[in-house]
């Protein structure tokens, strides 16, 4: 849990490129958003547009050819924070270090605050570890700089404090191990307990996440699961640690819809149980607008809009989403024709210049070829301080006022949709 | 213009066997997948008829069959007064031109090794259609028909998005002129823009050259925007079949009123009411005695794992089936479910 | 705009409609808003790409080098008549690999012989150049004969399966259990000794690897949707084999016959160095190995180890080339362009 109301995660103009023998592939570029404790983020696109990355930037699993080449993650988790001051104390910060964990506030058991706990940690890192170790002080607010973190210390903090599902859970799982022992196993490292005391915590967590008879299940084989509890069991690896964020790339795509249906229930009923915060990532409009609390739409890597998600079903704003938005088939909607986004998604190593949509834009004006629009809130026209999902921002000249004819598209709430033919469910 | 179906499936049955080999057979226990157990079907000249189920309910194999790229275990498949199953590869293969196939996978369904104009043109190398000029002129057209560039013959599918990809594949079947054709999830790899993009290919094309589909997808959403009628497979069997209205609308067979309460609606302030099924899909290999979905309905009578009339529908209308003997009471299954908050207790 | 008052959750579906994205304006519109994806001009197909691959690798090139010095060296070491025609009227090796030079037997390396004479006084050196092309040319069409006997019956077997994968694998099978040089004995025994007799032998235990390999691709390339989508257009079994699946399936047998030219030299002069090679006396690498045994007691090593140099380089040269294909030759292709598709 973070501390006050700073939201639990921060990316901050995160930059992550690959480069390849065609060049420079800007897979994320100058991407912010904010996740708060408990909330349900989700990171919309098509493929190519760089959400993966995004996702696999922050966990810091980014390899050759691939490099961050920018920005700050902040994570303010305070367990985190606590682990990786007790294991790494040389990389606490303090007066004299430029360290990447940073205790801000400690209180002491009893619950006062801790004598002078800046002093502490600034002087003595080491005594900020100690303390933490014998209980006498506990981190109430801090945060890592997950960028300037070390190899060892991301370790510690995947699988525990930011966990990670993945679309096929096929191979997530390792198959000659059973699945009791894969959750075992995380927990036993990553909580530092015996086989006994992981075992039942694995079993606890296989009951957690709706897996019936999961005392039996435990010494099961992933292929003796079928996809919807294979899907779960790695929910419950994910869960096991108490993680404060799990970032799930296309948890539910491989699934059918009604097996769907029921991960993303358990994953509401978890997050908002255990409140852990959740990062989707997906392409699926029906499981955003199910899910998540807010968005942000990525187009060519770079976000093109942010803001709640009923703001961006109601009232989209960049027209890249209204788009998508308008070629999707709804039920109970009969439309003859969808409407369509011609083209494609540009090739990151060569985009088009200004903004990155204008080929595909039946608003586009000559200003969109030449300047690349800043990602702006839409009621002021100005860049925004931090990235706040609740303020919609939406990268169009549109709403810096730049664009000559305007964007014109109407969002329809239909009360007759029962009335054409469309049925109600 | 006959009122006769352009094709008629009739008891279609498709069992894989899971027997390796001599050993097995003298040894093992030969048992066999019912991927699909007794399946009749009409489509009409013309329209498209969806066919929807979840993984392992065996739409594919049924498209697959019905077009002899599987051996058939039983059942028949009329079209033009033929059936099909009776015929040997060699007489199968002239009708080929009236009937083809688009696949799922862009990827996987065009040969990397070839260039579009080889993959595009080889029915008509086949079937000896054109030759020489008169085969390039029309590969190009057919390019430019799916809405590529008649440049684009002489390259390779690598170089080629996914979408593009999949118009390569429909531009392959449509160069025999074809009558029919089984769309087998065309759209389920492809972005969510590119989705539309080819529905809206597809009812061009149909539109423009009178071609009647069968759209295999598992997406609700997408086959309620495209197909005419709608069927509805659970294991091998057709749980309901009717006009796309009145599928989505009651009375419904409780799988598909399982079915379509499952599908996220893109309104994050839709709430629906939910049915979650309880256990997993049974195995085709052992399907559950009697109605196939008992293990899993939520209105489940005892007599329901010995009731033997699947797969024959109720006419509940002209044209509207359903194997279901109580389908009224899914209804209110599902009202009294919304009276209590939330989501039922699940157990996968 | 929608209302923010009038929003009201709702369990109607398809309440949402958004209207007015009209693409209809892209037919009209300037040219300049129209942005192609530069494509590259020039379309490369699977080979021309896995060239440009290998000569990326270093190693590889180094190998193929040194075989193509080695190819040269060898044509042009004597004249090549065929028919009565001079085709190659070059000389590089300094004597005549045949001709015997009772004065200088047994000589060490000198500026005359640089790799010494043997027991006969023949230069060893232009019996090394002039005796390339046995084992280049034993390399080259084993390896030819045995993929035009292994692949065919490889894709039958696998395509087919059934009857025909049983018979063709149970031959296989009963050939890969004996050991290589008892079946060639057995072999040169029946048949005698000489050059296509060996290349019988070497063929006959070369065919299976590439068989069963071959077999194995193909079980998995036939289950690709393009080659049922081959069979969904009427295309015939023949067709299919040798158009759709067989060049997918080539790849590792690629690999397995450019490494195997070097495993067949090895081979053949071990059956030269068995004396079942060809007639002796010829200076064939193995054979100049076998004679010059007992020489090597003697303390004549350039009998010897010319020779076995000659050969080690080769064989060396052959297997970097082969690591190079191994990495030029991808079976799974680019992946560019993936852009529209989500995974």
């Amino acid at each position: 849990m973070s501390a006050n109301d700073e939201p639990l995660l921060s990316v901050d103009n995160l930059q992550t490129s690959f480069y390849t023998e065609e060049g420079e592939v800007k897979a994320v570029n100058d991407v912010s958003y904010q996740i708060d404790s408990g909330e349900r983020f989700a990171v919309v696109g098509e493929s190519g547009a760089g959400k993966s990355v995004t996702s696999l930037s922050l966990m810091r699993l980014i390899d050759d050819p691939g490099r961050i080449k920018g920005g700050d993650v902040t994570f303010r988790s305070t367990s985190a924070v606590a682990t990786l001051a007790r294991e790494f104390p040389e990389g606490v910060a303090t007066e004299n270090s430029s360290g990447y964990i940073h205790v801000d506030e400690l209180r002491a058991e009893s619950g006062s605050v801790g004598s002078d706990p800046g002093a502490t940690v600034r002087d003595q890192p080491k005594e900020v570890a100690t303390d933490l170790e014998d209980g006498s002080l506990h981190v109430e607010a801090g945060h890592v700089d997950v960028l300037d973190a070390p190899d060892e210390a991301m370790q510690e903090l995947r699988g525990a404090e930011i966990a990670m599902i993945f679309q096929d859970p096929h191979t997530a799982l390792n198959p000659v191990y059973t699945i009791g022992e894969q959750i075992a196993e995380a927990v036993r490292k990553h909580l530092d307990m015996g086989d006994a005391a992981a075992r039942e915590r694995a079993i606890e967590m296989l009951d957690r996440v709706g897996i019936p008879d999961a005392e039996e299940r435990y010494s099961d084989y992933p292929h003796e699961f079928s996809g919807g509890m294979q899907q779960r069991a790695v929910i419950a690896i994910a869960l096991s640690c108490d993680p404060s964020l799990i970032v799930a790339d296309e948890p539910t795509t491989a699934l059918d819809v009604t097996i769907e249906a029921q991960i993303l229930d358990l994953l509401k009923e978890l997050s908002d149980d255990e409140d852990v915060a959740i990062q989707l990532i997906t392409h699926d409009l029906g499981v955003v607008a199910e899910l998540c609390d807010s968005v942000m739409v990525m187009y060519a890597g770079k976000p093109v809009e942010r803001s709640s998600v009923e703001e961006l079903y109601y009232d989209p704003k960049h027209p890249y989403t209204v788009g998508l938005m308008s070629s999707i088939p709804r039920i109970g909607d009969d439309r003859d024709r969808l409407d369509t986004v011609p083209g494609t998604m540009p090739d990151l190593v060569q985009l088009p210049s200004g903004c990155s949509f204008h080929p595909r834009c039946p608003y586009a004006e000559d200003a969109c070829i030449q300047h690349e629009p800043p990602l702006v809130d839409t009621e002021t026209g100005e860049p925004v301080e931090e990235p706040d999902a609740d303020i919609h921002t939406a990268a169009c000249l549109e709403y810096t006022g730049d664009l000559q004819d305007g964007v014109e598209f109407d969002v329809q709430i239909r009360e007759d949709a029962a009335a054409d033919g469309g049925e109600s469910l | 213009m006959s009122a006769d179906p352009l094709i008629e499936i009739d008891g279609l049955t498709k069992h894989y066997s899971t027997d390796e080999g001599l050993l097995d057979r003298i040894i093992g226990d030969p048992s066999s997948v019912k991927a699909v157990d007794g399946v009749d079907l009409e489509i009409a000249e013309g329209e498209t008829l969806g066919l929807v189920g979840e993984s392992g309910c065996g739409k594919s194999s049924l498209g697959r069959t019905m077009l002899g790229l599987e051996e058939p275990t039983d059942g028949s498949v009329y079209y033009d007064g033929q059936d099909l199953t009776e015929l040997s590869s060699a007489e199968l293969r002239d009708y080929r031109k009236d009937l083809q196939f688009v696949f799922q996978n862009p990827f996987a369904s065009l040969n990397p090794r070839l260039t579009v104009s080889d993959i595009v043109g080889e029915a008509l190398d086949v079937h000896g259609l054109a030759s020489g000029k008169e085969r390039e002129e029309r590969v190009e057209e057919l390019l430019e028909t799916v809405g590529l560039q008649a440049s684009h013959a002489s390259r390779y599918p690598h170089e080629f998005s996914g979408g593009q990809r999949q118009r390569i594949g429909i531009a392959r079947a449509l160069a025999v002129d074809p009558e029919f054709i089984v769309c087998d999830e065309p759209v389920s790899a492809l972005d969510v823009s590119v989705q539309a993009q080819i529905l809206n290919l597809l009812e061009d094309l149909q539109e423009e050259f009178g071609l009647s589909y069968l759209f295999i997808a598992h997406d609700l959403s997408v086959v309620e925007h495209i197909a005419d009628r709608i069927a509805v497979m659970y294991l091998g069997e057709i749980v309901e079949v009717g006009d796309t209205e009145e599928i989505f609308s009651p009375p419904y067979h409780p799988y598909t009123r399982s079915l379509l309460s499952a599908i996220p609606e893109p309104d994050p302030l839709w709430e629906g009411d939910r049915i979650i099924l309880e256990g997993t899909v049974p195995s085709p290999i052992d399907p559950p005695s009697g109605c196939k979905f008992h293990t899993r309905c939520p209105i489940a009578h005892e007599e329901c794992s010995e009731w033997d009339d699947h797969p024959e529908l109720e006419n509940v209308s002209d044209t509207h089936g359903i194997g279901c003997p109580f389908h009224e009471e899914i209804e209110e299954e599902v009202g009294s479910a919304a009276d209590s908050t939330g989501t039922e207790s699940t157990a996968d | 705009m929608s209302h923010e008052s009038q929003r009201t959750t709702t369990n109607e579906r398809g309440r949402i409609r958004v209207t007015g994205f009209d693409t209809s304006v892209f037919e009209d519109r300037d040219e300049r808003f129209d942005w192609q994806q530069d494509e590259s001009t020039v379309s490369r197909d699977r080979l021309t790409r896995a060239w440009e691959r290998f000569k990326r690798n270093r190693t590889a090139l180094v190998g193929l080098a040194i075989i193509a010095l080695m190819l040269f060296t060898t044509i042009f070491a004597r004249p090549i008549v065929i028919e009565g025609i001079t085709v190659q009227p070059f000389s590089l090796a300094p004597f005549d690999p045949t001709n015997s030079n009772f004065a200088a037997l047994n000589e060490a390396p000198t500026a005359t012989h640089p790799f010494g004479t043997d027991w006969s006084g023949k230069d060893i050196l232009s019996r090394v150049m002039f005796g390339g092309r046995y084992s280049l040319t034993i390399g080259v069409i084993t390896v030819s004969i045995a993929l035009s006997v292994g692949v065919p019956l490889g894709a039958l077997a696998g395509y087919y399966g059934g009857w025909i994968d049983e018979v063709i694998m149970r031959l296989v099978d009963i050939l890969y259990a004996f050991p290589f040089l008892v079946l060639a004995i057995a072999l040169i025994a029946v048949l005698g000794q000489g050059f296509w007799n060996m290349i019988t032998a070497l063929v006959l235990v070369v065919w299976i690897s590439y068989a069963r390999l071959l077999r194995g691709e193909v079980l998995s390339v036939k289950e690709n949707e393009y080659v049922t989508a081959a069979k969904a257009l009427g295309a015939r079994d023949r067709s299919i084999i040798f158009r759709h699946v067989v060049p997918n399936a080539m790849a590792p047998v690629i690999v397995q016959a450019t490494l195997g030219i070097g495993t067949v030299v090895l081979n053949a002069a071990a059956l030269g160095f068995l004396g079942l090679g060809l007639e002796p006396g010829s200076p064939e690498w193995g054979s100049m190995l076998a004679r010059g045994r007992s020489s090597l007691i003697q303390g004549q090593w350039w009998i010897t180890v010319f020779p076995g140099l000659a050969i080690f380089l080769f064989v060396l040269s052959i297997n970097l080339v082969g690591d190079g294909v191994r990495d030029a030759v991808d079976p799974q292709g680019d992946t560019s362009g993936g852009a529209g598709v989500r995974e």
